[in-house]
């Protein structure tokens, strides 16, 4: 039954639709979530029941962690208020700062259990792989046995949306929970258990809860997304990923030419599969009256590094602001950093109050992109994949000043419509020079690759090896149409930021629509990369 | 009220029209350009074409049994019609359900059953997707066709054998195929002329010398060994249908096949399959070990090991129509105007068809020749034999 987990198998669309129909049909208004809950539960056990221990005991933890800083909360609150006339000021300080402090132990408990599980199984091989490699150059016979570990469907994305309810609610920006069971569908919900986006509590819960009655444009405007999903998903990303996998058996010893070309097919598959699995997962929550956040916005347009992660992976990155970034810059000890530095000779220059300004968000920065790049996958590669974005959004920040004193020597104007294109261009040979960690087998091999693709390129030799990769030509032809159907809609997107795509379709007359539609669906069920003789590629981003 | 009510039928009316033109695109797609298109699927559909109960005699086998008999010379020789209900390495799973299709379609006055499905070392074939897909892909939609796919078919692959546009999809990217224009061009043919008009005949064009270890004769060799479990219990459960619905009408055959020290243990599961016959009280004759009672000669009459070649196919054709005619009383049929003219130009074609392989056997082409459009335009450009 794990052929559920595939979006495109007919197993997977019957759940869903039998969900749907459940859902709006369900005859207790008020308790429609418990629909939602079910068929959360059942999704998750269909494909793979052996795993569900760790959701339950995630959903445990967090529910009753949550309720314990709540009672903590609220009882510090009445206990101050009780003793608002007899306690000074000094001792409702110190009454609040042990408050803090135990809150804090009793929130990193749970941060540190589930973070823990979420590690072990992810990285415990990594890391004893890694022990071993280097207790073995000191030559220590000592090893660290390797375990069979599989990672429970969703684990990231689910442990990640708990942990983020749970700082909110040490944060006191959300109540907790009293109803187990409406949490577990907010750590659940099946649309985005695969692959995400990963949603705050307060963003998501309130809408998993209150009851939808169909609405006839939702479903439309739903179906549409999916059929858009379908498209990038099955057209594009399972057609690339033949020629990708092809490529990675084939180890990495290909011509430069052939590795700048997986790298750029490498690139629009990513996008391709991600966002498509992500428009299908908030297709369906918003046939249910659900708006998820969009996890994309043309992160391919992006002008800088930065910009590209706030266009990519925006819920991560959204995520990672708000629970690492800002407790990391924020720290005393970043803060008190810049402060010293400020009072330093070196301070004193402008270089140096530039420096000791930006050194908290530059060092974050790093250390968030670090975390990245771990939680992409447990292999040196992609820690090098990490460090890279992580170092260069460091050396922009930086190195502002520069490239603005650059810029004005120059006589560029940057807000030219040319120097964004280069921006553009910039950022995205960035982005995909990061691309290379991923798609090469180990680090050693990513240096391999990125030495090759600069001092080795040979056009003809590159035609004759990417045409063994298992496509023909009319594939890479298919490829090309399909990126360019992104292309040019993804510049209606950026030109219309205020509507979308769909409510422009809405406007044209019926013919227009339901024709654009069945040619969509008619190219999809042709041109799609689905059913028996082909394997599917997993999501790329539900292995994370 | 009345403004809402438009609205929703207005919906309800798009929905369906975009659903129906879907349904009927994938529909049409898989029936004439995104489907499997080899020679069984011509041969399938050949049989779900000819006229309701006029098919006097239906053959169910493997290929075995469509390289070896010859519907269109039988009717010219003997009178009654026949039809080769048979496709590549069919299983002995599959049997029950195809006997269910011919008494569907047809009141066959005797159906054959060559046992090869029954036959193989291990039960692996018996649900090998690929030679299921040769059946089941082109039987009408029907209960029958449901239960079959139920019952053969792991749950997770269930889907491409309802919808067979979910496995075919992607074979716009093999246009231009000559292999595939040729049978898609044939299956059009065979829709608008309304039947076949070889019957499912298919035969290697070639001359196999026999390895040095086939055995020359067999008629002595009465060796046994058991069959393999799951294919004697589909071939005990086909045997109970026939006998639980009084289908009596039936008789089992071995066709000939070079016998030599690769394929003996499936000669010793023959002669054992006899017995399981016999023990439900239906004929077997074993062609395979009474090779000299047909006159097959083991030098000339193989296309390859497995099969038999055009002058192979004479004999035996001869032989079965005689043992139908003579043993089980088969008569020449009762056939309306346009019926006979049919089976008249099927002979026609047949004849010439016979006369196309013999050319092409004697220069050793090792083709099969199918009723594609390539071969259908070579006999129509050949003289008439009627």
């Amino acid at each position: 039954m794990k052929e559920i987990l595939n979006f495109a198998s007919l197993n997977f669309l019957a759940f869903v639709s039998v969900t749907i129909l459940l859902y709006f049909l369900f005859p207790l208004k008020k308790q429609k979530w418990v629909v939602l809950l079910v068929s959360s539960y059942t999704f998750y056990l269909l494909a793979g029941y052996k795993y569900a221990y760790f959701i339950v005991f995630t959903t445990i933890t967090t529910y009753l962690t949550a309720l314990w800083l709540d009672r903590i909360s609220k009882n510090s609150k009445a206990k101050i208020k009780q003793n608002k006339a007899q306690w000074s000021r000094e001792e409702k300080k110190k009454y609040k700062s042990s408050i803090k402090i135990k809150k804090r132990l009793v929130m990193a408990l749970v941060l540190v259990v589930n973070f823990g599980i979420l590690g072990f199984l992810k990285y415990y091989n990594f890391f004893s792989g890694s022990l071993n490699d280097v207790l073995g150059v000191f030559g220590v016979s000592f090893s660290a046995p390797t375990l069979k570990l599989v990672l429970p469907l969703g684990i990231s994305f689910y442990t990640f949306q708990s942990m983020g309810y749970i700082v909110d609610v040490y944060r006191e920006k959300v109540a907790a929970e009293k109803n187990p069971a409406k949490l577990a569908l907010f750590v659940s919900f099946f649309p985005q258990i695969i692959q995400g986006p990963i949603s705050f509590y307060d963003q998501l819960a309130h809408q998993l809860y209150e009851p939808h009655n169909f609405d006839f444009t939702r479903f439309k405007y739903g179906m549409e997304l999916i059929l858009w999903g379908f498209f990038k998903k099955l057209v594009i990303a399972d057609r690339a990923v033949i020629a990708i996998q092809a490529f990675q058996k084939g180890n990495t010893d290909f011509g430069g030419t052939t590795i700048t070309f997986i790298i750029l097919l490498y690139a629009l598959q990513l996008y391709a599969d991600f966002s498509g699995g992500i428009d299908i997962s908030r297709g369906i929550a918003q046939i249910f009256g659900i708006d998820m956040v969009d996890n994309f916005k043309r992160p391919y347009f992006a002008k800088s590094i930065n910009d590209y992660w706030r266009r990519w992976h925006i819920t991560l990155g959204a995520w990672l602001k708000n629970y690492l970034f800002y407790p990391i810059a924020m720290s005393n000890v970043f803060i008190n950093a810049s402060k010293k530095m400020k009072n330093t000779k070196f301070g004193a220059t402008k270089a140096g109050a530039h420096i000791a300004k930006v050194l908290p968000t530059s060092f974050a920065s790093l250390v968030v992109f670090l975390v990245v790049g771990i939680w992409h996958g447990a292999n040196w590669k992609y820690v090098a994949f990490g460090l890279w974005n992580g170092l260069i959004i460091m050396i922009s920040i930086l190195l502002k000043p520069v490239f603005d004193w650059t810029l004005a020597k120059l006589r560029i104007n940057p807000k030219s419509f040319l120097y964004g294109v280069f921006q553009m261009f910039r950022t995205f040979i960035v982005v995909i020079i990061g691309y290379v960690f991923d798609v090469a087998i180990n680090f050693t091999g990513s240096m391999r690759m990125l030495k090759r693709a600069v001092f080795n390129q040979n056009f003809a030799e590159g035609w004759s090896q990417i045409s063994n990769f298992g496509l023909g030509k009319k594939d890479y032809l298919i490829l090309l149409m399909g990126a360019l159907v992104i292309f040019v809609v993804s510049v209606i997107q950026e030109r219309n930021s205020t509507t979308t795509l769909r409510e422009i379709l809405d406007k044209k007359s019926i013919l227009v629509r339901w024709s654009l539609i069945f040619v969509c669906l008619v190219t999809i069920l042709i041109f799609g990369i689905y059913g028996p003789g082909y394997n599917p590629a997993e999501f790329v981003y539900a292995q994370f | 009220m009345k403004g809402k009510g438009k609205v929703y039928i207005k919906r309800a009316v798009s929905i369906a029209a975009m659903v129906l033109a879907l349904v009927l695109f994938v529909l049409f797609s898989q029936e004439f350009f995104l489907a499997r298109f080899d020679s069984n699927e011509i041969r399938v559909d050949g049989f779900y074409a000819e006229d309701k109960n006029s098919v006097d005699v239906v053959l169910i086998g493997a290929s075995d049994l469509y390289s070896g008999y010859s519907p269109g010379i039988a009717y010219d020789k003997f009178g009654y019609t026949s039809y080769l209900f048979a496709t590549g390495a069919n299983p002995i799973s599959i049997y029950e359900s195809q006997i269910k299709e011919v008494l569907a379609h047809q009141s066959p006055k005797m159906i054959v059953i060559e046992v090869n499905g029954a036959l193989y070392k291990d039960s692996k074939k018996l649900y090998d997707t690929g030679n299921l897909h040769k059946y089941i892909d082109d039987m009408p939609y029907s209960l029958n066709k449901l239960q079959t796919i139920a019952q053969l078919i792991p749950f997770e692959k269930q889907s491409e054998f309802y919808i067979p546009f979910l496995k075919y999809h992607g074979i716009w990217s093999d246009y231009p195929s000559e292999k595939k224009e040729k049978c898609l061009t044939a299956r059009w043919q065979l829709q608008s002329r309304g039947y076949s008009l070889l019957k499912g005949s298919n035969i290697i064009a070639d001359i196999a010398k026999p390895a040095k270890d086939v055995k020359q004769d067999l008629s002595d060799d009465d060796s046994r060994l058991p069959l393999d479990p799951e294919s004697e219990e589909y071939f005990r459960n086909l045997l109970t249908y026939l006998k639980d619905n009084n289908i009596n009408n039936v008789v089992f055959v071995r066709f000939p096949h070079h016998v030599d020290n690769k394929v003996y243990d499936r000669y010793q599961r023959t002669n054992r399959i006899g017995d399981i016959i016999e023990e439900y009280g239906y004929d077997f004759y074993n062609y395979e070990r009474y090779m000299d009672k047909v006159g097959i000669d083991l030098n000339t009459d193989f296309g390859n090991s497995e099969h038999l070649n055009v002058y192979g196919n004479e004999k035996m054709t001869d032989c079965i129509g005689k043992l139908l005619t003579e043993e089980y009383g088969v008569t020449p049929s009762q056939l309306t105007d346009k019926q006979k003219e049919e089976w008249k130009n099927s002979v026609d074609y047949t004849k010439r068809y016979i006369e196309y392989v013999k050319e092409k056997t004697d220069s050793k082409s090792g083709e099969w020749i199918a009723e594609d459009s390539k071969t259908v335009a070579v006999l129509d450009s050949m003289p008439s034999q009627a």
